[in-house]
């Protein structure tokens, strides 16, 4: 009695999911509306050799063009998060080098001479200060990174802003002991670890309450960043700061 | 042949007996040759030289002051004596006595013997502010030709009556004919000059020569006389110093000097002694003279005037030419009116073994003042009168005419002292050799300054310290086991007394470890370790005022109203002048006093240089850990690694000095330590006779520059 049962409701599910499986018609032959493709991805004008100053250059400064099937071009600005951070951190140097850009499933080579007016070390400074900055939720954030072949122990960095009319807040990334100060015009940040800091550090964000293109600048003269040496703390010199 | 042979035998007995007759009739005299010389400090010691039979071994010296007449407060000594065997042929037992802790400008009398006591002889201390001495020489005592000590003598009577308030005779050698000559020694001694004062004698050639057997020999004086035994080596009691008054006497053996010891050698010990006996004046002494006085040659000018210069000898006196000559104050070789040396020899003085001089110079006119000779009747002496502000020369003819005169003006000020920090430098601790003995220690300033200290327990004189050289900075007491506190009684050259009283140091003293002055929520504390005795007290001191008695085994005492800027200190007693422990806050970087360094320091210092908050004004010095006078990122990250161990102790730039000195206060070395780092005491070479028993002050925190002097006890006893 049972069995017979249970027969039954199989039966009856194995009929449920047969109909499920019924096959429908699909017209992929639509001449009215001819669906657009992306052909290729190429730089800009199909350029192919950049040459940009170091200290002025932004990653945006690299645009990718998109060209599509109907003829249609889309012109797409370079972020950080299409290239590696070892092509990053070339980009960080002078000298005539290839860097790869990822970007969907297409990876274009661009060949890129980085000069710089400042003088030429043709390498990573000991410390290189760089910000990045996006938009969202209506604010303009700026994140402040370091990177370079040195330790660190301690920092002060003086940035100038023009955001007169916003407000402007600090938000600690890196763990350490950290105060700032934020003026009419400049925002000056100390940080101290009471250790050493080395390679790629996401430090801090500056959050503005504006969407703004107004730029940030770094007052070299009046950052500083500090290391530990025999026993003695030494100011490091070879100090790089960029926006990018 | 025979007969001649008789004969010549007989006559060279004769002629023996003639040169020796004085010498032995004087060995049947139960005493002889008595003589009284300086002590090494003449204001309060003197010595007396006699002879008597080798078998009189239990000579005495029975002195007094000269105002007690009864002799009723005779002291008895019974000093030590040796059996002499200089003179060929004879031997006597010389007795050399040394009378201590005379008081200052008295006159005393004295008698010496064994069972029966010799005449009367006389002397006076030094200590007037104002002394004068007689200056004679070369007279050549020979019995045979007694008209020369006749001379001698009546010159110097002669001088009594210019200069009534004489204190001692000096005579620059050849007092005798022949030093081998002993009668001549005796007959010198028994002329009153010599039983009224002390006489100042050093060796001419004569007083050295030998006419019987054998070479020259300079024991003959030292047989003779009984001066300091301080001399360089082998020279003891031929060369020597002393101190009278405020001057510093050189007495040296020409005989030695130049012949046996180079000269460079004697001037290095010289240089030692006058470093280690500071005085107003320096007076060098020695027989042989500085300029030829036939002619103005230089003679020991040339080997001598250098040194004079460099260690400002004052009065350069000589004799042996028999011609007078003073020169300018002679400074580089130059006449210079205000430093530099007066070279002197005294004429003859026996009447019998003077020179002529030339008319004219063959050099050294510029320089020398004057010349004076009567040719081979010369008879001259010199007065020599000093007091705080010159020295005044008077050449005296045998008449008592005053030929030449000549005032120097003291190039030197008189030694000063600062009584206040003398005081301060007295502390007594327990003798590391003697458990019931306690050495006191003081200051070097007070050499030469002061007149003598006085160690009272209570109203019980534990000692006295004459403070002569520099040795006397440290002085054992024995024999007081049990006394805490001892009164040092100072008496300064000014005449002026002051009384300090010296805590006796507890051994467990020295247990304090890990003094620190430490912040717990605002309020200040001293804290320490300590393991010794519990019931040990001490008194802390605050900025150099006392604050509060404590046990040692409390470990921590509370600041009221404390500043970290505080001098804290752990003193011995409340009335001790000078501290062993020094603490001062120290701790950098505690931004908020609240007694430990944490981030939120770090935080506090951050939003100072962002000028977001204020700081104790007080506070800051402890947070410039670099010492730029300014507080920068660069303080920041020091105290932030020393809060994660990166560095052993913050202030590394912030050094001091810690400054080593000897027990005299010559500087041994010095080291450089970090804020509230340790010192090492250094080791360095002790001199013979001393026992380093510690330092005078604590180093294992250091919180400010030091002078940390070394503390000696002398290793056998200090008093002659």
């Amino acid at each position: 009695m049972n069995k017979k049962y249970l027969l039954l409701i199989l039966t009856l599910l194995l009929s449920l999911f047969l109909f499920g499986c019924e096959k429908t018609d699909i017209d992929d032959d639509d001449d009215d509306n001819p669906v657009v493709t992306l052909e290729n991805i190429t730089f800009k004008d199909n350029q192919t050799m950049f040459q940009f100053d170091l200290e002025s250059f932004r990653l945006n400064d690299i645009e990718l063009q998109l060209n599509y099937s109907d003829g249609t071009k889309k012109m797409v600005k370079v972020d950080k998060s299409m290239i590696s951070d070892t092509d990053f951190k070339t980009l960080l140097t002078t000298g005539q080098y290839f860097i790869k850009i990822n970007y969907m499933d297409s990876q274009l080579e661009a060949l890129i001479e980085m000069s710089s007016t400042l003088g030429s070390q043709g390498r990573l400074s000991d410390i290189t200060v760089y910000t990045l900055s996006h938009q969202a939720g209506g604010k303009t954030i700026y994140d402040v990174y370091s990177t370079g072949l040195k330790n660190y122990y301690s920092f002060q960095l003086m940035i100038n802003h023009a955001f007169i009319e916003s407000e402007v807040t600090l938000e600690e990334v890196i763990t350490g002991v950290s105060s700032f100060k934020v003026d009419e015009d400049s925002i000056k940040v100390l940080y101290s670890f009471g250790e050493a800091v080395s390679g790629d550090q996401h430090l801090f964000r500056i959050v503005i309450d504006t969407l703004s293109d107004a730029p940030l600048s770094f007052n070299d003269l009046e950052s500083l960043f500090l290391g530990f040496q025999n026993e003695e703390v030494v100011e490091i010199t070879d100090v790089r700061f960029f926006l990018r | 042949m025979k007969k001649r042979l008789t004969i010549m035998v007989l006559m060279m007995l004769g002629s023996f007996m003639l040169a020796f007759g004085p010498r032995l009739n004087a060995v049947t005299e139960e005493i002889y040759a008595i003589n009284t010389n300086p002590g090494e400090n003449a204001n309060v010691e003197m010595r007396v030289s006699w002879h008597m039979a080798l078998e009189k071994i239990n000579g005495r010296i029975v002195y007094t002051t000269k105002t007690d007449t009864n002799w009723d407060n005779a002291i008895t000594l019974y000093p030590d004596s040796y059996e002499s065997n200089a003179f060929y042929g004879l031997k006597f037992r010389h007795y050399q006595a040394v009378l201590s802790d005379l008081e200052p400008a008295t006159e005393y009398m004295y008698q010496v013997g064994e069972t029966t006591l010799s005449e009367t002889h006389y002397f006076k201390t030094a200590g007037s502010p104002s002394f004068s001495f007689v200056w004679a020489g070369d007279w050549h005592t020979y019995t045979p030709i007694p008209t020369r000590l006749e001379s001698a003598m009546a010159i110097v009577e002669k001088a009594k009556t210019v200069e009534p308030n004489l204190d001692f005779f000096l005579s620059t050698g050849d007092v005798v004919a022949y030093g081998s000559d002993y009668g001549d020694w005796v007959d010198l001694f028994n002329n009153n000059p010599y039983k009224e004062y002390m006489w100042v004698n050093m060796i001419g050639n004569h007083d050295a020569l030998n006419n019987v057997v054998g070479p020259n020999n300079d024991d003959y004086f030292a047989a003779t006389h009984n001066n300091p035994k301080n001399g360089y080596p082998g020279q003891e009691g031929k060369s020597y110093y002393f101190k009278y008054n405020n001057v510093l006497f050189f007495a040296l053996n020409s005989e030695d000097l130049g012949y046996v010891t180079p000269v460079s050698e004697v001037q290095e010990w010289m240089a030692s002694i006058i470093k280690n006996n500071p005085t107003q004046y320096i007076f060098v002494s020695l027989h042989y003279q500085w300029f030829n006085g036939i002619n103005g040659n230089t003679s020991q000018y040339a080997n001598w005037r250098t040194f004079f210069d460099e260690h400002q000898v004052d009065l350069a006196l000589a004799g042996n030419n028999h011609i007078y000559v003073r020169s300018k104050r002679l400074f580089e070789g130059q006449v210079n009116s205000e430093k530099g040396t007066v070279y002197i020899q005294v004429p003859s003085s026996d009447n019998d073994r003077g020179q002529a001089m030339n008319d004219t110079y063959s050099s050294n006119e510029n320089i020398i003042a004057k010349r004076w000779t009567e040719g081979v009747n010369t008879v001259g002496a010199i007065i020599v009168t000093v007091d705080e502000g010159k020295i005044k020369t008077r050449l005296i003819d045998r008449d008592g005419k005053i030929v030449d005169q000549a005032t120097i003006f003291a190039q030197k000020q008189p030694l000063s002292i600062d009584k206040s920090s003398f005081k301060e430098s007295f502390s007594a601790y327990p003798s590391i050799k003697d458990e019931n003995s306690v050495v006191i220690t003081s200051s070097v300033e007070g050499i030469g300054r002061i007149k003598k200290i006085e160690y009272y327990h209570e109203s019980t004189l534990l000692g006295i310290n004459y403070y002569v050289k520099r040795n006397d900075l440290s002085y054992t007491l024995n024999n007081i086991a049990g006394y805490n506190i001892i009164t040092a009684k100072i008496y300064y050259n000014d005449s002026t007394t002051e009384e300090v009283d010296i805590k006796v140091i507890n051994q467990d003293f020295y247990e304090i470890n890990n003094l620190a002055t430490i912040v717990n929520n605002t309020d200040l504390y001293l804290k320490w370790d300590y393991q010794g005795e519990a019931t040990l007290k001490a008194w802390v001191f605050v900025n150099g005022v006392k604050y509060q008695e404590v046990s040692l085994s409390d470990e921590l005492v509370l600041i009221e109203n404390g500043s970290i800027t505080d001098d804290i200190e752990i003193r011995v007693d409340e009335n001790s002048l000078s501290s062993y422990y020094h603490s001062s806050y120290n701790t950098f970087g505690d931004v908020n006093l609240n007694g430990t360094i944490d981030a939120e320091d770090i935080g506090l210092l951050q939003q100072f240089l962002l000028g977001n908050n204020t700081i104790d004004t007080n506070a800051l010095a402890y947070l410039d850990v670099d010492s730029d006078n300014e507080i920068t990122l660069y303080d920041v990250t020091y105290i932030h690694l020393f809060i994660n161990n990166y560095l052993d102790s913050l202030g590394n730039s912030d050094t001091f000095t810690i400054t080593y000195l000897d027990m005299f206060g010559e500087e041994i070395s010095k080291e450089t330590v970090n804020r509230g780092g340790a010192g090492t005491y250094p080791t360095f070479a002790l001199p013979s006779g001393y026992i380093l028993s510690g330092w005078s002050k604590d180093v294992k925190s250091v919180n400010q520059d030091l002078i940390v002097q070394a503390i000696i006890e002398i290793e056998g006893s200090h008093h002659e």
